[in-house]
């Protein structure tokens, strides 16, 4: 056994990839690329948990991945993130897809990180899980709960969330939202909402703060973050304190509208998404805790606003160089809405997930991981649901 | 009697003789050809949060320096070394140390670092530590070889420490000069090494007193 571990870290070494500069010795001008691989297989019951979109039982997610970091002098940076995949929500295209998930230009007016200026697509500023989203930065294969989990809030069709329909769900004579698409269906947040616009950041010692302006809201389909106009711009805004390098404290408020543009009859405007967040992370030496408590309302023409809430608490522990063990615990409760005739109706079933997940980051170029994932939907006659992935992400 | 004396003498006297004989050492230096732009990735954070002042610029690339050869092993060299991060970068971009020394890493920014190394000649992870900790976190590099640091949490931060069994090492500056003092006369091999794959040799002679310019070579990548 050691000896093919040796094998395989010797190979691994042979491979560990270094940032590509193509500007050679320019002062001024930099460009480095990253490519790397990874590759998910997913074992799941149907449907899968969180937002995989795969019919079958077994599935297969890779992805090809180019970064490429620019820099202009010491304060103008430009970011892009080529990805070719299955989908951003895996296999969502089976056939492939090809897309430039972040592209940003930055400038640091200061020569510090008191102020930056940013302009692209780029990650949301909402909550505390975003920042460390990555697949070599993230201790588990899928984003947390109120990232990932589909709401009984249909994007593209506003007579869906009429008072009637909700109250047709509500009592069965429609089907449940977990039985339907869900690129039709809202998440409370998107995973990390790569939506385009423009945000204003910065950090201090003890603080850090951030606000965007972009063309889609928290809880938007992948289509809508590079393909919206900016008719029905969403703001969003977080401010962090950090007392010491162990603690990170977050709050974060967003506004934008959950339907998409491409809704026929219906003004975006008019269906807008509130969320606060609270983020809270404490780390030291090998242990890292971190929860989020995301509170929404989604409005509707008669229904009142749909309210939800989720959280998450989880923790990573550091046993080994590269290697580590991960849990996480999550649950999504909603308040109801208003029926037809004012009487007060189930939108949005409770929601629970339980998480575990271990990684071996084999050298700086090769990490494997492995997740589970229990989620059980409160809609009565759901046992429960089970999500097994191992991945493998190589930087070459 | 002086048949008795005369080894007690010697015993006495080695020491002193021995500090005569390497101040009558010779001397090896040269020029290694250093690359022009510092290695790395750019210094900047893709997502916030982890960086919270000013990011310093990479240390000067430099070469680390040894002799191999008879009598050119370390000798139980204990002293402790330091390598600080400052500016989210490491203070120096390489150093060089004999087998066994243990490196101190101390934390001089406001925010956490976790250094670690993937090397086969030494794979460590530090975790999290803040500024002012004590003890500092440090470990002891008890084999040779090239030992890449990195930071988890700065993914531009990169450096180097060296470590080889030889009493004869140094550091060049950053324009790649070097000098090795007090070298015992014989016949060397003298190594230059800036990272994983980058290095140089040449045969060298010292012969007391005199300096020897070393003509070093590129040799291929390490294995």
């Amino acid at each position: 056994m050691k000896t093919y571990c040796c094998w395989i870290l010797g190979a691994a070494s042979c491979l560990a990839g270094e940032p590509r500069p193509v500007v050679p010795d320019d002062d001024f001008f930099r460009l480095d690329l990253r490519p790397s691989l990874e590759l998910v297989g997913w074992a799941s019951d149907d449907p899968p948990a969180a937002l995989l979109e795969s019919d079958d039982s077994f599935f297969l997610a890779p992805v090809f991945r180019l970064d490429a970091d620019g820099a202009a002098g010491e304060q103008v940076f430009f970011h892009a993130t080529l990805r070719a995949d299955r989908g951003f929500d895996a296999v969502s295209r089976e056939s492939g897809d090809l897309r430039l998930d972040e592209v940003f230009l930055r400038w640091r007016v200061a020569e510090d990180q008191r102020l930056n200026v940013q302009l692209g697509s780029f990650p949301t500023v909402f909550g505390g899980w975003v920042a460390g989203h990555d697949f070599f930065d993230d201790p588990f294969l899928t984003a947390p709960l109120p990232y990932s989990q589909i709401v009984g809030v249909p994007t593209r069709n506003p007579a869906a969330v009429s008072a009637a329909a909700i109250a047709a769900r509500a009592g069965g004579t429609a089907p449940p939202v977990s039985s339907l698409a869900k690129e039709n269906w809202a998440s409370m947040i998107w995973g990390p909402s790569y939506g385009t616009g423009a945000s204003v950041f910065g950090s201090t010692e003890h603080f850090d703060y951030a606000a965007e302006l972009k063309n889609c809201g928290l809880s938007s389909h992948p289509d809508s973050w590079q393909g919206n106009g900016f008719q029905d711009p969403a703001i969003t805004a977080r401010i962090c304190w950090r007392p010491d390098a162990a603690w990170a404290i977050g709050a974060s408020a967003s506004r934008g509208p959950w339907l998409e543009d491409s809704s026929a009859g219906a003004d975006p405007s008019d269906f807008q998404q509130q969320a606060l967040g609270l983020d809270a992370r404490w780390a030291h030496r090998d242990l890292i805790f971190t929860g989020e408590l995301v509170l929404t309302e989604f409005e509707t023409p008669d229904a009142g606003d749909l309210r939800a809430a989720a959280m998450f608490v989880g923790g990573r522990w550091k046993f080994s160089p590269g290697m580590w063990l991960a849990a996480r615990l999550g649950g999504l409760m909603a308040d109801e809405a208003r029926g037809p005739a004012g009487e007060a109706v189930e939108w949005q079933s409770g929601v629970w997930r339980a998480e575990l997940a271990a990684g071996w980051q084999l050298n700086a170029a090769l990490l494997l991981k492995a997740g589970y994932g229990f989620t059980q939907v409160d809609d009565g006659g759901d046992q429960g649901s089970h999500l097994l992935g191992l991945g493998v992400g190589w930087r070459f | 009697m002086l048949r008795f004396l005369k080894p007690l003498l010697i015993l006495l006297l080695q020491p002193v003789w021995m500090e005569m004989a390497c101040g009558q050492g010779g001397s090896v230096s040269g020029v290694v050809p250093l690359p022009k732009r510092p290695a790395g990735r750019i210094a900047v954070e893709k997502y916030t949060g982890n960086i919270s002042g000013k990011v310093a610029p990479p240390p000067p690339l430099k070469a680390g320096v040894w002799l191999e050869g008879p009598g050119a092993g370390s000798v139980g060299d204990a002293a402790k070394v330091v390598l600080a991060q400052q500016g989210y970068q490491f203070t120096q971009s390489l150093i060089i140390v004999a087998v066994g020394t243990r490196v101190e890493f101390p934390n001089l920014d406001a925010d956490y670092h976790n250094i670690r190394s993937f090397s086969r000649a030494k794979r460590f992870e530090l975790h999290r530590y803040k500024k002012d900790e004590s003890p500092q976190p440090s470990e002891v590099f008890d084999k040779p070889g090239f030992v890449r640091l990195g930071c988890e949490i700065h993914d531009h931060m990169s450096g180097g420490i060296l470590v080889v069994d030889s009493r004869w090492r140094t550091l060049t500056d950053a324009e790649g000069r070097f000098t090795l003092l007090d070298v015992a006369p014989g016949t060397y091999t003298l190594h230059a090494q800036l990272d994983e794959k980058t290095r140089w040799s040449a045969p060298v002679v010292v012969r007391a007193g005199n300096p020897t310019i070393a003509p070093l070579q590129a040799v291929g990548a390490l294995p």
